[in-house]
């Protein structure tokens, strides 16, 4: 019996997933936005490789059933391989994304690549060299939405000197995902686990060290909420319990999100600067390629001139493509302009003229009940979501009324250029 | 600042007149009909705005005088100064020109009185006539009223500009009803089409694992089908080939058969050659030994010619010694014969020289010893004859020892030996004597005796030489001719020329009989040669032989071409009949081979070429079907393989997601902004009717107070939406009534109260006059009173001009203001 064990805890690959809600045109971020989930899991097994740990576990969501992408089962094929080829078994439980009723290209995989069944929760004994190391339960998704509690399931042998659960489930019912699997804390320290390895959120987060429970978050983030630090976390878990993680960022491509303050802007050029400062910003924080989104805000003397036709598209190409061009790239994946005329409501609402009655039209809707206005912009959406499926807009009412009332305004202030 | 006066430099019927003195507040130009008033009118608009230039608009009036260019001026004032705006005729209206009369250079005059409005504004507000009353509602420029009424809500801009904008952005970002230009239409087109392709894609990924297992049997079914394919094309190739083959050997053994045939008729044509070309064997039989005759026979014929000439030569020899047949027969030319001859002719010449001179000196010693006897005769004896015995002596034995060392006779030397020793010897006995004579008579005496004596001897001497001389010519029969040794020496050359002839003849003789043995032995041979091929007399003349030689050479020359031709033609039968067994052999190997074959596909040999092209044609029919089934099976392979073939597929799934996520954030940003245009222009169009509700601009609310003093309150209020269109008066009780309604009078009311309520609002333009052009006259005298009134009212605030023709109205807006500035205008004569 080892004295310690270690390995990697990695969970939400999404192979081949494609990021939300990005567009590029630009071959080069294109590509790489195609190739980071595999580089990100290829980095993970050079991880395993080089540390020279006894397993690895993926808790869930490898790749995408849905998207139905042979490639992504070949390409982890591959890097199991090598796994194999290293000595070095691969524990896998499917999460709702790869469900084993969802679509399989029925890749052969190597005997050492332990895929947990549906249903039940299953025990294997990891193996270094001949050696027991310790035991993994785990237990697949057998369908995409899974709402039993699987927790109820893991329970830990008497004689297992380490043992390791391996789930994927929404654990204390964060609301920002699906709540599969969902089971709490208490249901899993029930379970008499030495370490937790928890797939399905994708942000690293440790809930608990005592047993230890960790998502370890996906290794790519894929979309642009998914800011900040991913990769996979490497595990030590000494006989008696004791465990060390680390947890390694590996996501070849990162994301950003920053709001750019234009109230000192005074024409484009300013903006321009502004927007800049803060791509070097966030590529101070960030020494990788990097897509990021900004955003103008604030009452500037520059938003008529960026209101202009194309005025803001321009300059987010102008500046997208020398930050493209730049190493490591950084992709601006949208300028949003949400700046606003200079206007004082206050001074317009004192007033006797028509924008004075548009700014008290546009109090009353938003003082007013809200379902007046809600009911008024989903008349506006109900035509876009008839064409554009589930389509709601992004801003809640009262922004978008803001909006709309400094549009008119605007327009109405600007001297007639409404476009 | 306002209008001081009006200069109408050349402007249509004006020229060079003036509206001078015009008031700050009303000023009523009073004047008849065609006086110029609606000159004036659109003089100033022109100055203001430019000359209409080109076609200009419908209805449009240039103003173009009779002569010269168009040319006015305005004359503006305040209390700082006064200056002159004036335009002539140019390019785009005229260039104007700011002058300032008094006070500082205000160059952008005109610009500061213009300010933003426009031509039509101007015209429709500040300078109009009846005509262009309802223009502010139902003019070219439908939205003027508004923006003029949008002037007066307190904007810059018109709300329904706005509205206009907004509606069109959002519009271009979504349109409800299909519109293929809309941001978000189009995205969702794109998205569409997209997800088709995605569902494609996955459609085909779907089926990933039963396109593998279909593929697997297909590569496994298609396995054995193709050899089944490949071994029946190999089959039909094989076939074709055979009966290809049979073809060929059947083709080939017909024609070896008739080149068989062939070979046959010609080997039977050279056999009859052979034996009909039959050379004379008699001849073959000596043709080595009769060619190599032939060969010598031009030998034979430079003999025949040597033996002729030397016949020739024989009978002239002979002729010749015929000639010298008469010589002694016994006689012989010889050198010694010569030298003797030759001697002798000396020798005697010599014995007659020493007689002649022995005489001589005997004659002489004689006649001088008669001299002596005579004195006279003395000299002559004492010459005694022992010196010229000596001297002759001496001279023929030299003459015999030189002619003997010359011609080597010896004997003459010997001769001559002897003589010289006589000589000498007489010399030294006689000499003593003759020198012992003395006295002359005496010893002429002696000498004359001696002398005598000698000469006797002398001829004694000759006579015995001759003697001796005849002597030997006889012993040696060479007297023939005589003695003279010249007739001797002719002699001998006769006997020479008969030795010579003689000597040619037997040598010729020889020479004849050689040439004739070696003739006649080639001859012989030749003949000898030929007599066995060619009938030739027992002996052949020499003469003849050539004509056998060239008869032989003719029979030789038949015979080896005899020969050759049956060589040749024995040649031919060989070669033609080793190529007739080689046809043969071959022919057998073509039939053997074409028994092999038929054999080898179990055919009858006689039907073999039709037998395996039957058998080909179903053998291919099959290979066409199964090659049919490989096609189909390896094209639906090849399907497979391409849909397996996920690489490709997976990238442009994947690359058709990522376009997708693209397009539904693009799609969304849009449809976000059309959300908040859509509602900015609901905002707008709610803050418009409560506007239009609950706040009536200043505009409004003079015009209506100026309708209703018009009309004593017939009307009460004027409400005009800011589209500016559908303009309604609210009666005096409580209805509305559209603007359409109203009688021509009361509409014209209606407009010159909002004309009222807009200067009245308007910021800009305010040093502009207003210029109203009879624009009362078709009111009745009540409400004209109230437009009098209005008018009033407005000239308080701005400065108005009014033209009028009619008496009554001048009279009410006399009553109306009466500090007002009055004009009077004459009838100008029209120039244009």
């Amino acid at each position: 019996m080892r004295e310690r064990v270690t390995f990697v805890h990695a969970a939400d690959l999404h192979l081949d997933a494609p990021f939300v809600g990005i567009a590029t045109d630009d071959e080069r971020v294109g590509n790489a936005l195609a190739e980071a989930t595999y580089a990100a899991f290829e980095a993970i097994v050079d991880l395993a490789v080089d540390r020279a740990v006894d397993f690895v576990v993926i808790a869930g969501d490898a790749y995408n059933s849905a998207d139905k992408s042979v490639r992504a089962q070949r390409r982890f094929r591959e890097q199991v391989r090598r796994l194999d080829a290293a000595g070095i078994s691969t524990f896998v439980v499917h999460g709702n994304h790869d469900p084993l009723s969802g679509f399989s290209a029925g890749m052969d995989l190597p005997a050492s690549v332990h895929v947990f069944p549906a249903g039940s929760v299953g025990r294997v004994e990891a193996v270094r060299d001949g050696e027991f190391v310790c035991a993994v339960y785990g237990r697949s998704f057998g369908k995409a939405a899974e709402t039993e509690d699987f927790a109820a399931g893991y329970r830990r042998e008497a004689d297992d000197a380490v043992a390791v659960g391996v789930l994927h489930a929404n654990v204390g019912g964060n609301p920002d995902y699906d709540a599969y699997a969902p089971c709490s804390l208490d249901d899993l320290r029930a379970g008499g686990m030495d370490y937790w390895a928890l797939g399905h959120v994708h942000k690293h987060e440790v809930l608990s060290k005592d047993p230890w429970v960790v998502y370890a978050g996906s290794p790519q983030g894929l979309n642009p909420k998914e800011t900040g630090t991913h990769g996979c976390c490497l595990v030590e878990v000494q006989r008696g319990g004791a465990v060390s993680l680390e947890h390694i960022d590996l996501a070849p491509v990162s994301w950003a999100v920053s709001t750019l303050d234009a109230s000192a802007a005074e024409d484009v050029d300013d903006v321009e600067q502004l927007v800049g400062r803060g791509c070097e910003e966030v590529r101070g924080s960030e020494a990788r390629p990097t897509v990021v989104r900004l955003a103008l805000v604030g009452r500037s003397d520059a938003h008529p001139m960026l209101a202009r036709p194309g005025a803001v598209t321009d300059l987010h190409e102008a500046v997208r493509r020398e930050q493209a061009a730049r190493e490591p790239w950084l992709w601006i994946d949208r300028l949003d302009d949400r700046t606003a005329a200079p206007l004082d409501l206050d001074t317009l609402r004192a007033g006797e003229d028509f924008a004075a009655e548009v700014v008290a039209v546009a109090d009353d809707l938003a003082a007013g009940t809200a379902g007046e206005l809600d009911a008024m912009v989903a008349d506006i959406g109900a035509p876009v979501a008839d064409k554009l499926r589930g389509f709601e807009p992004t801003l809640p009412a009262d922004e978008l009324l803001a909006l709309a009332r400094d549009r008119c305004l605007d327009a109405l202030l600007s001297g007639g250029d409404a476009r | 600042m306002r209008l001081k006066r009006i200069d109408a430099i050349r402007f249509g019927a004006l020229e060079s007149t003036s509206l001078p003195d015009l008031g700050d507040g009303l000023t009523v130009v009073f004047g008849p009909n065609e006086c110029g008033k609606s000159t004036y009118t659109a003089l100033v608009r022109h100055v203001l705005f430019g000359f209409p230039m080109g076609k200009g608009k419908a209805g449009e009036r240039f103003y173009k005088p009779v002569a010269g260019d168009r040319a006015a001026r305005l004359v503006f004032a305040d209390e700082t100064g006064e200056w002159a705006v004036e335009r002539v005729e140019g390019k785009h209206g005229g260039p104007v020109t700011v002058t300032a009369r008094h006070g500082a250079e205000r160059p952008r005059l005109l610009d500061e009185l213009v300010g933003d409005l426009t031509e039509q504004a101007y015209r429709v507000v500040f300078g109009f006539g009846l005509d262009e009353m309802d223009s502010i509602e139902n003019g070219d420029d439908r939205y003027l009223g508004a923006r003029l009424y949008a002037a007066g809500t307190g904007l810059e801009t018109n709300p329904l500009d706005v509205r206009e904008a907004l509606q069109k952005s959002a519009e271009a970002l979504f349109a409800p009803r299909a519109r293929v230009s809309a941001a978000v239409n189009v995205a969702v087109g794109e998205m569409a089409t997209l997800r088709d392709r995605i569902r494609v894609l996955e459609a085909e990924a779907s089926s990933y694992a039963d396109d593998q297992a279909r593929a697997h049997g297909l590569a496994d079914e298609l396995e054995p089908l193709r050899r089944s394919r490949d071994e029946a094309d190999a089959r039909v190739r094989a076939l074709d080939r055979g009966a290809q083959r049979a073809r060929d050997l059947a083709l080939a053994a017909a024609e070896l058969a008739a080149g068989c045939d062939e070979a046959q008729r010609r080997l039977a044509s050279l056999q009859a050659a052979v034996e009909s070309a039959a050379p004379d064997d008699r001849v073959l039989a000596v043709a080595p030994e009769l060619e190599a005759l032939l060969e010598e026979q031009s030998g034979f014929r430079q003999r025949l010619e040597a033996l002729r000439g030397l016949e020739s030569s024989a009978g002239s020899a002979r002729s010749r010694l015929a000639t010298l047949a008469s010589l002694p027969d016994a006689a012989v030319d010889s050198v010694e014969h010569r030298t003797y001859v030759d001697s002798w002719a000396l020798r005697r010449g010599a014995l007659e020289g020493e007689l002649q001179a022995a005489q001589r000196q005997a004659e002489h010693l004689e006649a001088r010893a008669r001299e002596y006897s005579a004195p006279a005769a003395a000299p002559i004896r004492s010459i005694g004859p022992v010196p010229l015995v000596s001297l002759g002596a001496l001279f023929v034995g030299t003459g015999f020892v030189l002619g003997g060392l010359y011609s080597s006779y010896w004997p003459a030397v010997a001769l001559g030996a002897l003589v010289l020793l006589g000589a000498v010897a007489y010399r030294f006995m006689r000499g003593g004597a003759v020198g012992d004579l003395s006295g002359d008579a005496r010893r002429v005496s002696a000498d004359a005796r001696a002398a005598r004596a000698v000469a006797e001897s002398a001829r004694a001497a000759l006579a015995a030489q001759q003697e001796a001389w005849r002597e030997w010519l006889a012993d040696r029969s060479l007297d023939a001719h005589g003695d003279d040794p010249v007739a001797v020496r002719a002699l001998l050359d006769e006997l020479r020329d008969r030795l010579l002839a003689t000597n040619d003849v037997s040598r010729l003789e020889a020479e004849i009989r050689r040439e004739r043995d070696l003739a006649s032995g080639w001859a012989d041979r030749l003949v000898g040669a030929s007599r066995g091929f060619l009938t030739l007399p027992d002996t052949v003349d020499l003469d003849d032989v050539v004509t056998v030689a060239v008869r032989a050479r003719e029979a030789l020359e038949n015979a080896r071409a005899a020969s050759a031709k049956r060589t040749r033609a024995v040649e031919e039968c060989e070669t033609t009949a080793g190529d007739l067994e080689a046809l043969r052999g071959r022919l057998e190997s073509q039939l053997a081979a074409l028994e092999a074959l038929a054999a080898s596909h179990d055919v009858p040999v006689d039907d073999v070429v039709p037998c395996l092209e039957a058998l080909a044609a179903t053998e291919a029919a099959r290979l066409e079907s199964l090659r049919a089934e490989v096609d189909a099976r390896s094209e639906e392979l090849s399907t497979l393989r391409g849909r397996l073939d996920t690489e490709g597929r997976d990238a442009a799934m994947a690359l058709a997601r990522q376009q997708m996520e693209g397009l539904q954030s693009r799609v969304r940003q849009a449809a976000d902004r059309y959300v908040v245009e859509a509602l900015a222009v609901r905002l707008l169009d709610r803050a418009r009717e409560r506007f239009e509700r609950e706040r009536q601009p200043e505009v409004t609310r003079v015009a209506a107070s100026v309708f209703a003093s018009m009309t004593n309150g017939r009307y009460t209020d004027v409400r005009v939406p800011l589209s500016g269109e559908g303009i309604q008066v609210v009666t005096h009780a409580g209805g509305l009534k559209p603007s359409g309604e109203l009688s021509r009078g009361t509409a014209e009311q209606l407009y010159l109260a909002l004309r009222v309520g807009f200067l009245a609002s308007l910021k800009t333009g305010a040093s502009l006059p207003v210029l109203m052009d009879d624009v009362v006259v078709n009111f009745d005298a009540e409400r004209r009173e109230g437009a009098a009134a209005a008018i009033a009212e407005l000239a308080r605030e701005r400065q108005v001009i009014f033209f009028t023709c009619h008496e009554e109205t001048a009279a009410v807006l006399a009553k109306a203001v009466p500090g007002h500035t009055a004009v009077s205008l004459d009838r100008c004569e029209i120039k244009g």
